[in-house]
């Protein structure tokens, strides 16, 4: 697996791990939800710890975290289950965190516009990926219609902007 | 009627070229079927059982008679000569071919058409009063909202991958002719204390094999919090709602487990979080949309027109059309003409692509060249002038659109059933078919009045069975088509679900059966009752007795 970010297919440097000892070893490790919140105390000293969350997990249980974990881990069983879309955005716009949020499971390039202005900015991804597809489909839309995790105007704003080189851009 | 600006173009067009690069991804192998399937459907494009179906949006039911005549267009070169109307106040097209569907895609899109979010488990086409606009019942014009319903649902990132579709109406008016109860949101518009309009919220209605009537969410919401209140209850349901069992995923099923109240008091945690945030809608975009749908000129008339009174005193025929098909207007001297798409004997909801022609012709000549699909699968010509009607009754008759049977036993509601559907258990269309035949005497028609009958060919019910006076689910018993029948639905501002009356009928009987229904209605009712009235005065026992006799 690599991971696609900032428009560029990288080598992940994180491990996921699922105790707590390979947790201690060096590293950035991803922990499951569960081992952090048994451990919290022990991983918060640690400075690269991720958290993968399922996606049904109550937002609430990391609510004194954000600020101390460098990632979320956010999962896909398939393409199709939505739920992680939710769970994005209100990690960002609710809690505020600002480390990366990934995206684990089968997503497809045709969602990585969705992903994205929900908030997710690093998805896991076959290390053969056609990156070209992915990023033709994230600049596809010259518009949006409703606000999201990112900060495009959406157009029921951006129609009123009174400079017109606000709507040239 | 709303026209696009440059951002509503650009996108449309984006998409066209976004669904192209997937169909030749999928050609190439790069997207399998199983990959390809949920971003086809978001496109409006099923696997049906012979072919591909496509699904166009008539975003609330409004079309200019530029838009029907491409429909026409599209019918001709890429299908078989006709389109089909459906319950959703879309059309679709049932023989497009895979490779094709890009191009008509991208001749839809210059009449600032499209097939976005027609299908898949994403928001889907918001439908609305086929009347809006026109009617004389009517608070505001709903299409406003439809409209800024229709973009802020249009890619919205985190609701395209719902557990569920997800289908919303909108009404303005007293009279609900858009079963805003029977939708996952309804929406009608009231008035609130300082008499500024604002909407009555209703949540978890819906058909399919769990019938149920939408619980209300809210009494008043304000207009400029339309936007954040939608998205907070999308968001309990996208968190909240089942995806173990597809059955089970609808809104409907996750406000019934967990109550309305606790529903209620989700999405009013969400929304308090993001009600003052930045999908607040600015008063300029509401102004801009609202007059996007200032009336048409009107011209000053008088309420009654002595001509057409005449008309009509000399013409029995046309004196029934205006009976059965005209209503009344909000305008003095005007009229809401509908155009029944059910002749005695033909497929409900079909019209070819002449006919299309010919009504986009009308509507030029008569209405503003604005046309409406109503979700009984009828046309409407919404601002004809009384004067007028005449002619276009006229018209209407010589392209075979003249059937005066709005709102009686031959306006059929009936879905594609085993013709089409791969997921039917029995025919609608050859049953529907049979009916409107057997009561095809107009004297007869008009005298039973005011009954509506619904047909659906499986438990998905997108015949809306549930809601008819009469439904028929057919339903496959051993082998061969059986049909239930239910008696005392309704789909207005009284909906409830109809009741099945006793055991089901073969194909060969269930037509005799509704005869029997029918029959013993007209010698039980009372004055001019209608049939849903004498139903609730005697109950189904009449009914029962007639069919299957005295136990
Ligand atoms: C081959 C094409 C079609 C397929 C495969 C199909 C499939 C389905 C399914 C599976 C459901 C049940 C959904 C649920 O309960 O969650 C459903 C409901 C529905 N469909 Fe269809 N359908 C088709 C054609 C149509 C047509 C032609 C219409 C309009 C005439 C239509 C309108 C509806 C409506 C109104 C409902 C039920 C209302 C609701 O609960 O939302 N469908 N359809
Ligand atoms: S009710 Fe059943 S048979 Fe009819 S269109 Fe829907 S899925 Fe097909």
């Amino acid at each position: 697996m690599a991971l696609l970010k900032n428009g560029r297919l990288i080598q992940d440097r994180w491990t996921t791990v699922d105790n707590l000892t390979d947790a201690l070893k060096p590293g950035g490790v991803l922990v499951p939800l569960e081992l952090w919140l048994a451990e919290r105390d022990t991983l918060r000293g640690k400075s690269a710890v991720g958290v993968i969350l399922p996606n049904d997990a109550d937002l609430d249980l990391l609510a004194d975290d954000y600020d101390r974990i460098a990632a979320i881990v956010l999962t896909f069983p398939s393409m199709v289950d939505g739920r992680a879309f939710s769970q994005a955005r209100l990690i960002r716009e609710r809690f505020g965190f600002d480390g990366e949020i990934r995206a684990r499971g089968p997503v497809i390039a045709d969602q990585y516009l969705y992903l994205l202005r929900c908030g997710v900015d690093a998805v896991e991804v076959p290390d053969d990926t056609n990156v070209e597809s992915w990023l033709r489909n994230a600049r596809r839309f010259s518009a949006v219609y409703q606000p999201a995790a990112d900060d495009r105007i959406p157009a029921y704003r951006r129609r009123h902007l009174v400079a017109a080189s606000a709507i040239a851009s | 009627m709303y026209v696009y600006d440059e951002l509503d173009r650009g996108l449309v067009n984006e998409r066209v070229e976004e669904f192209r690069d997937q169909v030749s991804r999928r050609i190439s192998g790069e997207l399998t079927e199983e990959q390809f399937r949920p971003l086809r459907l978001m496109n409006g494009l099923y696997l049906q059982l012979h072919a591909y179906m496509l699904r166009v949006a008539v975003p609330y039911g409004v079309l200019s008679s530029t838009q029907m005549r491409k429909l026409a267009r599209i019918a001709r070169v890429y299908d078989r000569g006709y389109g089909h109307f459906t319950t959703r106040q879309n059309i679709q097209f049932n023989w497009p071919k895979l490779e094709e569907t890009p191009d008509i895609l991208a001749e839809l899109a210059e009449v600032e058409m499209h097939a976005i979010q027609t299908s898949g488990n994403c928001i889907r086409n918001t439908t609305a009063d086929q009347f809006a606009g026109a009617a004389a019942d009517e608070l505001e014009d709903p299409r406003i909202w439809c409209e800024i319903i229709r973009q802020w649902s249009t890619f919205h990132p985190e609701f395209t991958f719902l557990p569920r579709k997800f289908k919303i109406a909108v009404t303005g008016a007293v009279s609900d002719r858009a079963a805003i109860k029977v939708h996952d949101i309804g929406i009608v518009l009231v008035q609130g204390a300082d008499g500024e309009v604002g909407f009555e919220i209703w949540a978890g209605g819906g058909l399919g094999r769990t019938p149920m009537i939408a619980k209300k969410i809210r009494d008043f919401l304000p207009a400029a919090d339309l936007l954040s209140y939608l998205e907070a209850m999308l968001r309990v349901y996208n968190r909240f709602g089942r995806r173990d069992n597809k059955y089970k995923a609808r809104i409907k099923i996750l406000v019934h487990e967990i109550g309305a109240d606790a529903y209620r008091d989700a999405v009013e945690a969400e929304w308090a979080d993001i009600r003052d945030g930045a999908l607040a809608l600015p008063e300029q975009e509401i102004s801009r949309i609202r007059e996007a749908f200032t009336p048409p000129a009107f011209e000053v008339l008088d309420t009654a027109s002595t001509a057409f009174e005449a008309r009509k005193f000399e013409d029995r025929g046309f004196a029934r059309w205006v009976a059965s098909n005209v209503r009344r207007h909000k305008v003095a001297g005007y009229a809401i003409a509908n155009i029944s798409l059910k002749p005695a004997g033909g497929i409900p909801g079909d019209a070819t692509a002449e006919q299309m022609d010919a009504v986009a012709d009308y509507a030029d000549r008569w209405s503003f060249g604005e046309l409406r699909v109503a979700h009984e699968q009828n046309l409407v010509l919404p601002h004809v002038r009384q004067d007028d009607l005449y002619d276009l009754w006229l018209a209407l008759g010589s392209v075979e659109l003249d059937a005066p049977n709005i709102g009686t036993l031959g306006d059929i509601i009936a879905c594609p059933g085993m013709d089409y559907c791969s997921l039917a258990t029995a025919r609608s269309i050859p049953i529907a078919q049979q009916i409107s035949e057997r009561f095809a005497d107009l004297e007869r028609l008009h005298d039973i009045g005011s009954v509506s009958l619904n047909i659906s060919g499986c438990i998905n019910a997108c015949g809306h069975h549930h809601v008819g006076n009469i439904g028929i689910l057919g339903v496959d018993k051993k082998g061969e088509e059986f049909y239930q029948v239910t008696l005392g639905g309704q789909a207005d501002e009284n909906a409830s679900i109809g009741k099945i009356i006793g055991p089901g009928f073969a194909s060969d009987a269930i037509v005799d059966a509704i005869e029997t229904i029918i029959e013993t209605y007209l010698s039980v009712r009372q004055d001019d009752e209608s049939f849903i009235g004498t139903l609730n005065r005697l109950g189904q026992t009449p009914f029962k007795e007639a069919l299957y006799g005295t136990a």
